[in-house]
């Protein structure tokens, strides 16, 4: 804790502040963009939601209290930048955002930047069939290897309400997988 | 039908995947859009000056311009000629000849500068030494 507060001291101080933000891009470029692709996924979009991010985290750092690990904030901005990113997108579109999301799904196909088959396609559609904030525990607990202590800080629920959403989750997607 | 399991299938991963070298250029791209300003910014200070700057000046010219003009119109009225009382003053104070010096300098040939004696009247004599009290030393000096 004490050598996040001096990191966070070196972002702030505006002799230290490049190298680490360098640092910082380093070390969290690559979670945060499969966290944002996997809600996104289309590489395009992750990628502005992305940088949109770290723009936020680094003109926001001033205001960060600290209260919770620089990890889950970058998290929970990430996140708000990507659920905010679908809503925009579908109201642009004049589609829902399951609409949108179904038709991400069909372009998936034909992204150069997807490498999956059948079995991964039909996963995606199984968890577009989700509740939002299951489709959240999912991704992350799933495809990001997230603890549910870790989840529960960004997401602010409680752990035993997270395995209960996982679970749900689980059960919904073996009987989506298996009955298409 | 078979059903599926997620815990006894191995994990299906994602299958995204990212431009060669993404995050090498997303990392140098990026540092170049950030601010380069300081994050903790110290509070802006406006200076009234700096913002009023045209009134100053307009002000300021206008002062001038209410100063000189006076001083420009008396300067350019002012009367070259030298005035008795100056004149006076300065041969007063500046020459170190006395009345009888200033008397000897006069030429002969110029003695018509000196205005002729007039012709008085015994009538005009006569009442001027009843009138004057300092006869006496009238006849001592002269």
């Amino acid at each position: 804790m004490q050598e996040e507060k001096a990191f966070i001291s070196s972002l702030l101080n505006p002799k230290t502040q490049n190298q680490a933000f360098q640092k910082l891009l380093h070390e969290y470029q690559k979670p945060l963009y499969n966290h944002i692709r996997n809600i996104v996924l289309n590489h395009d979009d992750a990628h502005d939601v992305l940088q949109n991010t770290f723009v936020k985290v680094f003109q926001n750092l001033q205001n960060f209290k600290g209260e919770s690990k620089l990890f889950s904030w970058m998290y929970r901005i990430a996140t708000n930048e990507a659920l905010t990113f679908l809503n925009q997108k579908a109201r642009k579109a004049g589609i829902s955002s399951v609409e949108l999301q179904n038709k991400a799904i069909d372009n998936l196909k034909a992204d150069i930047y997807f490498d999956g088959n059948e079995i991964q396609i039909k996963l995606q559609k199984a968890i577009a069939e989700l509740p939002e904030k299951q489709q959240l525990v999912f991704k992350m607990k799933y495809f990001e290897d997230l603890k549910y202590e870790e989840i529960s800080d960004i997401l602010g629920t409680s752990v035993g309400a997270l395995k209960a959403s996982y679970h749900h989750a689980v059960k919904k997607i073996e009987a989506f997988v298996s009955t298409n | 039908m078979k059903t599926f399991k997620l815990d006894s299938e191995s994990k299906i991963d994602s299958g995204f995947k990212t431009p060669d070298n993404y995050f090498e250029n997303f990392s140098a791209n990026l540092m170049q859009k950030l601010p380069i300003e300081p994050i903790s910014q110290e509070t802006k200070v406006i200076s009234i000056f700096r913002k009023r700057k045209n009134i100053f000046m307009a002000a300021a010219a206008i002062l001038v311009l209410a100063i000189m003009i006076p001083i420009a119109y008396q300067a350019n009225t002012t009367n070259k000629e030298v005035d008795t009382v100056t004149l006076e003053n300065y041969l007063t104070q500046e020459t170190n000849l006395n009345q009888y010096e200033l008397i000897g300098e006069i030429e002969p040939e110029n003695s018509n500068l000196i205005s002729p004696p007039k012709k008085l009247e015994r009538e005009t004599i006569e009442d001027v030494l009843a009138t004057n009290p300092n006869i006496e030393n009238l006849v001592i000096e002269n």
